[in-house]
């Protein structure tokens, strides 16, 4: 299960939620990073956080607060005022309207990434309201002038995180279960996507229902992605430390997995345990579960993901 | 037409958040080479620019 040395690297950050106003939790995970030797995070910029009427500030304060790290910004949730229904995973009313917070982001970054991630698992109800949207058609189109809007200003495109990646899915053709990026793909969604992306959570095996494996989820979505000439990452990887899978173990397979596959990035979820609760989603979900709020690292972990860092450097 | 996007939104938020959705099912993106198209589709730019100062009404 170790890490060879002779392996071409793939690239290992590390995933955390700032929730509005808690800048001592962004100085933390700063700290906390720099002790393993980490430069790379995956957050969200919360468009119904920059919605609020000092929102601006707290997405330029978050960009200014991460300086000097590689961050793959990850642009989400509705502004509940926006929505159909008063959510951040509701359809919002103007589809055009999350295109405009790509913009704003492009403008106000001052240049720092040089990739987006356009929403996160709208696969999973509590982040997109599938009763009002089930099959993503609006969501395509939100998607296509949001990318294209991106990719305007001159940045790459990751898609959305989906979970589970249903990899053994793709190119079956069954209408009853078609597959989230066939029908990006035919929605005109992808067009100026980079980088398709999907999450794994085998340790935590409810989050990862129907779950392949590792080797057979990668080549599926990498093989797929590949065929239309994009990259593939795994923007999430992760496990409660409330199931009695091993941590470094879970680590290790998913990192050992993606260098057999030339997967250029893995990001593991996450630095710190969820404290806040969820609020202002379609929660059917998210938040009843209590391993949904125990994901942050412990010492045995940061000492694997340290070395797996000093490693590939 | 700042000017107007503002008044409206100060005066009836939930009107102006539907008339951005109007003018996007209404396609006004693909008619921008159009004078109406882009006079519409800058009136459009200029509620979304508004309705994000304002600020979103639903507290957490």
């Amino acid at each position: 299960m170790g890490v060879d040395a002779e392996t071409p690297a793939t690239e290992l950050g590390l995933v955390q939620w700032f929730p509005y106003g808690d800048v001592e939790r962004i100085r933390r995970v700063r700290a906390t990073l720099e002790r393993l030797g980490a430069t790379r995070l995956r957050t969200m910029l919360s468009w119904a956080d920059w919605a609020r009427s000092d929102g601006p500030d707290w997405i330029r304060l978050l960009v200014h607060e991460l300086r000097g790290l590689d961050v793959l910004p990850v642009l989400h949730a509705t502004p509940p005022s926006l929505g159909e229904k008063p959510y951040t995973s509701s359809v919002p009313r103007d589809l055009g309207s999350f295109a405009y917070f790509v913009r704003w982001v492009c403008e106000n970054d001052g240049g720092r990434f040089t990739h987006l991630q356009l929403w996160n698992e709208p696969t999973t109800w509590c982040d997109w309201d599938r009763d009002a949207d089930r099959w993503w058609a609006r969501f395509g189109e939100m998607i296509r002038y949001a990318a294209a809007e991106a990719k305007a200003a001159g940045r790459r495109v990751v898609a959305p995180g989906i979970s589970p990646p249903d990899g053994l899915l793709l190119g079956g053709g069954d209408p009853d279960r078609p597959h989230f990026l066939e029908l990006m793909e035919t929605a005109g969604a992808l067009a100026d996507v980079d980088v398709v992306a999907f999450h794994g959570f085998p340790g935590t095996p409810h989050w990862s229902q129907g779950w392949a494996g590792w080797r057979d989820e990668i080549a599926a979505v990498s093989g797929w992605a590949h065929a239309r000439g994009k990259q593939t990452w795994i923007t999430e990887s992760g496990s409660s430390r409330l199931m009695p899978a091993s941590r470094g173990a879970e680590l290790h397979a998913v990192v050992d997995a993606a260098r057999a596959a030339a997967v250029e990035r893995v990001y593991w979820y996450s630095v710190e345990d969820v404290t806040w609760t969820a609020q202002r989603e379609i929660n059917l979900d998210w938040g009843r579960d209590p391993h949904d709020y125990a994901t942050g690292l412990t010492c045995d972990l940061e000492g694997e993901i340290s070395r797996i860092l000093r490693a590939a450097a | 037409m700042e000017d107007v996007a503002r008044q409206l939104v100060d005066a009836d938020r939930e009107l102006a958040i539907d008339l951005t959705a109007y003018l996007h099912s209404a396609r006004i993106l693909e008619e921008a080479g159009s004078a109406m198209g882009s006079r519409l589709r800058s009136f459009q730019t200029a509620l979304r620019r508004a309705l994000a100062a304002t600020g979103d009404a639903v507290d957490s």
